[in-house]
């Protein structure tokens, strides 16, 4: 029906986070935000999803997952199979070197402001026409 | 040459060169100059491959470089007395029972005689100092000495620079984890608190403890020693969003660890009511925060000011009633003294807190 928006046409964002407590909370910002999330514990779940749905338009990962990739990996790896996805990135540790980024990508320091993740998000997602 | 005068040589050459490992060939030059060795050098041993990468060594005229990486077995058993952190001195590589089966190896690189000295780390065969002598030699026990107390002071060196390393890995962890767990609390709080009707103070919980991140961001870059003042102020500005409106300036002063986390916390409140209620709450607002050093010596007392000015109409907070949290952090003022005096003037509210220094600075 015309001008009807219905819930799969809000932009879709995968949340990569080993940690349950901080993937609950980040998920909860997206969706707060006015996405729909999408949410993997680990970067090979998260490739696991990607390969299985062409719809995600934003990856928010942390980096440091101790098991497995981490998301830096992650990054560079979905900038090379997925390049329209755009990407954010958090850590706890240093920001990362400007050549360690992914073209596009976005760093926010732990703890990161929702407000500005949501802001964040609402910009790489354009409407799409 | 008496061993003190020629260590005290050693010590000046290797003060204008880097510690360890030496990069330059200074180091390795004064050692030859102190010993008359045709060749002098440093080696990074790895022990258990017994092998030894030697670093840019200092060679008199006519001997070449044995930088790079070796194999001592290539040149004799003395390994194994290096590896007990013993000094090897052998006299005549064609007549020490270590050297002789492997004599042409030395004569190759113009050696006929000479000196290692083991550099120990936690029991473990690391480096070694070295010096080649193009004829037999006779080392006398102050040669032995003197290259001993090199080894010795390189070892030092060593720890120092491991030691170091050691703790900026510790820091990052201790970092890393303390940003984890603000992230977690907040996650919490988020989550705890998200049927709360009432935002505000929700809001002002994560804020406050984004502030107080902030300042251990600052802290960490020095180890958690200090801080320096304007590194604070900015960061707790840059958090709150408003840097573009504030001009910050003062003289250098590094804050200790306490008063780093008050002084964020107070000037995070401060910020938030100029948000809400002053200078910063209209785009042509401004505010000044600066700060001084008064008197002499022991008695150095620090006065920071908060100056807004282009505000709305400044009207003073009614004083009846308890008094909210943020109102009571900028009353107790940078150590807890309370000495805070706070002006509603028609050009903006001002804030002046003084603190003697060695408070600021304390632990």
């Amino acid at each position: 029906m015309l001008g009807q928006s219905t819930p799969s046409a809000r932009p879709i964002v995968l949340v990569v986070e080993d940690e349950p407590i901080q993937r609950f909370d980040a998920v909860d910002c997206v969706e707060d935000a006015g996405f729909e999330a999408v949410e993997a514990a680990s970067a090979e779940e998260a490739i696991r999803i990607l390969e299985a749905r062409p719809d995600i338009r934003v990856v928010f990962t942390d980096i440091d997952m101790p098991r497995g990739i981490d998301g830096m990996k992650l990054a560079a790896a979905i900038r090379d199979r997925w390049p329209p996805i755009e990407i954010i990135i958090v850590s706890g540790r240093r920001r990362p070197r400007p050549e360690d980024m992914p073209a596009r990508g976005v760093f926010f320091a732990k703890p990161y402001k929702r407000n500005e993740i949501a802001a964040m998000i609402h910009r790489m997602t354009p409407a799409r026409i | 040459m008496r061993v003190a005068t020629r260590f005290s040589n050693w010590v000046i050459g290797c003060a204008i060169s880097t510690p360890w490992p030496p990069s330059n060939q200074a180091a390795a030059e004064i050692l030859a100059r102190n010993t008359g060795a045709t060749r002098a050098g440093y080696g990074l041993v790895d022990a258990g491959r017994e092998t030894v990468e030697v670093l840019p060594d200092w060679c008199a005229a006519g001997y070449a470089s044995i930088a790079g990486p070796h194999s001592f077995r290539d040149y004799g058993s003395f390994v194994d007395d290096l590896k007990r952190g013993e000094v090897v001195a052998v006299e005549d590589v064609t007549y020490d029972p270590r050297t002789h089966d492997n004599a042409e190896a030395w004569l190759t690189i113009g050696a006929r005689s000479l000196l290692n000295a083991p550099i120990i780390e936690r029991g473990r065969l690391v480096g070694i100092a070295l010096l080649h002598y193009a004829e037999p030699h006779v080392f006398m026990d102050e040669d032995l000495a003197f290259v001993r107390v090199v080894a010795d002071r390189v070892q030092i060196a060593v720890a120092r620079v491991r030691a170091e390393a050691d703790e900026h890995l510790l820091n990052e962890e201790i970092s890393h984890r303390l940003k984890n767990s603000f992230a977690m609390v907040l996650s919490i709080a988020g989550q705890t608190l998200r049927t709360i009707p009432e935002r505000a103070p929700v809001q002002a919980f994560e804020q406050r403890i984004h502030a107080l991140s902030s300042a251990h961001d600052v802290l960490l870059r020095r180890a958690w020693t200090a801080a320096p003042a304007r590194d604070v102020v900015e960061a707790v500005l840059a958090n709150a969003g408003h840097a573009d409106h504030i001009v910050v300036s003062g003289p250098e002063i590094d804050l200790g660890p306490r008063a780093t986390l008050s002084l964020a916390l107070l000037l995070h409140e401060l910020t938030t009511n100029a948000a809400k209620y002053g200078a910063l709450s209209v785009p042509e607002g401004r505010v000044m925060v600066d700060w001084r050093l008064d008197g002499m010596d022991g008695d150095r007392e620090v006065t920071f000011d908060w100056t807004e000015q282009g505000g709305p109409p400044v009207i003073p907070p009614a004083t009846s009633g308890r008094k909210g949290f943020g109102a009571w952090l900028i009353k107790t003022g940078l150590v807890g003294t309370g000495d805070v005096d706070l002006r509603y003037l028609p050009s903006g509210f001002q804030a002046t807190m003084r603190a003697p220094l060695v408070q600021l600075q304390g632990s």
